[in-house]
């Protein structure tokens, strides 16, 4: 036992050792030729230009970044890692920075040369996360796309935090761009199966509860406007094929949820981080079963939801508030739900409203102050309601804080406040 | 001096077209030298364009020497190379990088691809003068590429992996090899 120990240490220091040689020897056998042993780099920068694509696209740092070059002695090695990030942004293929005799001996011009679309295969809709007393969501979405162009998603999911109910099945998604972007048709398809908490089992009716679900969402998104920094209001029209098996027993167990789906988006990014970044949300979604298209659900759910991101520094504060309402019978998947990872964090869903709710206020402020790294420490307090039409409104209250980093890991403990208890709810997540 | 083989080879179709010629071997001051054919030229096509957009190339020269046709390798030596193009006197630079560093400009196209040749030597210590032997020059072009940077930034996500792995199609190197053998080193002129 003993032996074997020490050989574990062993191969685990080996291990170390050839990952610290490799990333060092990286580091000093870098294939890229020094400043220096390029001739050119003795003439001094007359502009940046941007050759086959369109400048605007790039993020305001970048480009301003990128204007910082000129007047100063032409660096291969700089303008090489400022391709790789042009290159990152425009999701393009290549993006080789070429020499262009300036209009005076000396000085020359650099262009940045964007070449095609890169095809990537990304992660960046999968997350996982835990919280205490409900369980486990993951999410494994793998993404294909080819700049902005096109989208192809395909993943599998076992959802407990976005509903009433756990829901687990695969979903894929597909949408292209066309008009410079402006227009974005698209669908996303899932089929799942649910399962149910024994409160919500204790509570339902008998036609309330169903056993999968199968969505299929055609939509289209317009870009009426966009501004010339990260700004950009979108309109997204469709509508939604849904279809449920209930669990009941009885002969007539398919019954459909049809509805249009109408959104409106804004968002809005000004400043920097050294003077000040706010970045602004804001949507409003009117979903609409309808019995024009044969739904067995006849109702209105709007929901309003708008966020405010501020930082400066090492500093961050979020405000956070969103709005529901729904009239009409709606299945129990349009329904709102708090007590999750976004909305009332510290409450249990299961406690607040085990079959979801016609209405919904919720609103988070949370400060972050970065630590050493890319760790934050954070800090939040949480408010809001959620309750039937007709009912009483319950202001639910909790704090809580934790660690979080920028790629999208978080551990929080939070703490629902009601009389006389406390209850620790952990929860824990990231996103790949 | 006899020559009995001759090999080129290209590694990639995208690499340029060699055609006949001699490869020469000759003795510097203790050391072995290659000496390209006179119709061979590495920095043409796609290479050279590059050069004259700016780009300054590493070229990674080997030198192998063996005395059984390449079964097994007698010593061998390598040499690092920047090659670049003035945009405004259209002349060409190049530079051996290592502790001691030599480099040269104002090069004409055939200056400046011999110098690769004229700056990496086999020291002749312990090979002997009187048995066959075979040599080999291999050289390589490579793009540069930010292996190094992406290891060490703090912010590698699965999603930057998964794209980095994806690209390996860009940054291929450009390949030459020229052989010669078998020849005795007391032959070889100086």
């Amino acid at each position: 036992m003993r032996s074997s120990k020490a050989f574990r240490r062993v191969v685990t220091a080996i291990f170390v050792m050839g990952f610290l040689f490799g990333v060092f020897s990286a580091r000093a056998f870098s294939w890229n030729a020094p400043d220096e042993a390029n001739v050119n780099s003795r003439y001094t920068v007359e502009s940046v230009e941007i050759s086959g694509a369109n400048a605007a696209r790039l993020s305001k740092d970048l480009r301003e970044e990128l204007q910082s070059y000129v007047g100063q002695r032409f660096s291969p090695e700089a303008f090489g890692k400022l391709s790789e990030r042009v290159r990152r942004e425009l999701k393009a293929r290549l993006v080789s920075h070429k020499l262009k005799k300036g209009s005076s001996p000396d000085n020359v011009r650099v262009v940045l040369d964007v070449m095609g679309h890169h095809v990537v295969l990304d992660t960046q809709q999968s997350r996982l996360a835990w919280y205490s007393g409900q369980g486990w969501t993951g999410e494994l979405i793998a993404g294909l796309h080819n700049g902005r162009k096109q989208h192809l998603s395909l993943g599998l999911f076992s959802d407990a935090d976005t509903f009433t109910e756990r829901s687990a099945g695969v979903k894929a998604a597909y949408r292209f761009s066309t008009l410079r972007e402006r227009i974005r048709p698209g669908f996303a398809f899932s089929t799942s199966h649910a399962q149910y908490d024994a409160r919500t089992l204790q509570a339902a009716k008998p036609n309330d509860l169903y056993r999968s679900v199968d969505s299929f969402q055609p939509t289209v998104t317009l870009i009426p406007w966009q501004g010339d920094d990260r700004e950009e209001l979108a309109v997204e029209i469709g509508m939604r094929l849904q279809r449920f098996v209930l669990e009941s027993p009885g002969p007539d167990r398919n019954v459909a949820s049809h509805a249009l789906v109408n959104s409106l988006r804004y968002r809005r990014v000004r400043g920097d981080v050294a003077g000040g970044l706010t970045t602004l949300r804001a949507s409003y979604g009117l979903t609409n079963g309808t019995g024009a298209l044969s739904s067995d659900y006849k109702f209105n759910r709007h929901e309003a939801r708008a966020d405010v991101e501020y930082r400066r520094a090492a500093s961050r504060i979020n405000a956070d508030f969103v709005a529901g309402s729904l009239n009409g019978r709606a299945p129990l998947r349009d329904r709102f739900t708090g007590g999750t990872t976004t909305i009332l964090r510290g409450w249990n869903k299961m406690e607040l409203a085990p079959l979801g709710a016609d209405k919904l206020t919720a609103t988070s402020i949370e400060y972050g102050h970065s630590l050493k790294g890319k760790f934050e420490a954070a800090a939040f307090y949480d408010a809001g309601s959620v309750w039937m039409r007709g009912g009483t409104a319950t202001l639910r209250n909790s704090v809580g804080g934790g660690f979080r980093t920028r790629d999208g890991f978080f551990m929080y403990v939070a703490f629902p406040l009601r009389d006389g208890r406390v209850e620790p709810i952990f929860m824990t997540g990231t996103t790949f | 001096m006899r020559q009995s083989r001759r090999t080129l080879l290209m590694a990639l179709s995208t690499a340029p077209h060699l055609r006949a010629g001699a490869i020469g071997v000759r003795r510097d001051d203790g050391v072995l030298r290659v000496l390209p054919p006179s119709d061979f030229h590495f920095l043409e096509g796609q290479t050279l364009r590059k050069l004259q957009d700016g780009a300054g190339l590493v070229f990674t020269m080997q030198l192998s020497i063996s005395n059984d046709q390449f079964r097994t390798i007698a010593r061998r030596q390598v040499e690092r190379f920047v090659v670049s193009f003035d945009l405004w006197e259209e002349k060409f630079a190049a530079v051996r990088l290592g502790l001691v560093k030599h480099q040269q400009s104002h090069l004409t196209r055939d200056a400046a691809e011999r110098f690769l040749f004229d700056h990496t030597g086999i020291a002749l210590y312990g090979l002997a003068a009187g048995e066959p032997h075979w040599i080999r020059a291999e050289l390589r072009a490579d793009e540069p590429r930010d292996s190094a940077g992406f290891l060490l930034d703090p912010s590698v996500t699965l999603s930057r992996l998964v794209e980095w792995f994806g690209r390996s199609q860009r940054g291929e190197a450009l390949r030459w090899s020229i052989d010669r053998g078998p020849f005795r080193l007391h032959e070889v002129e100086r």
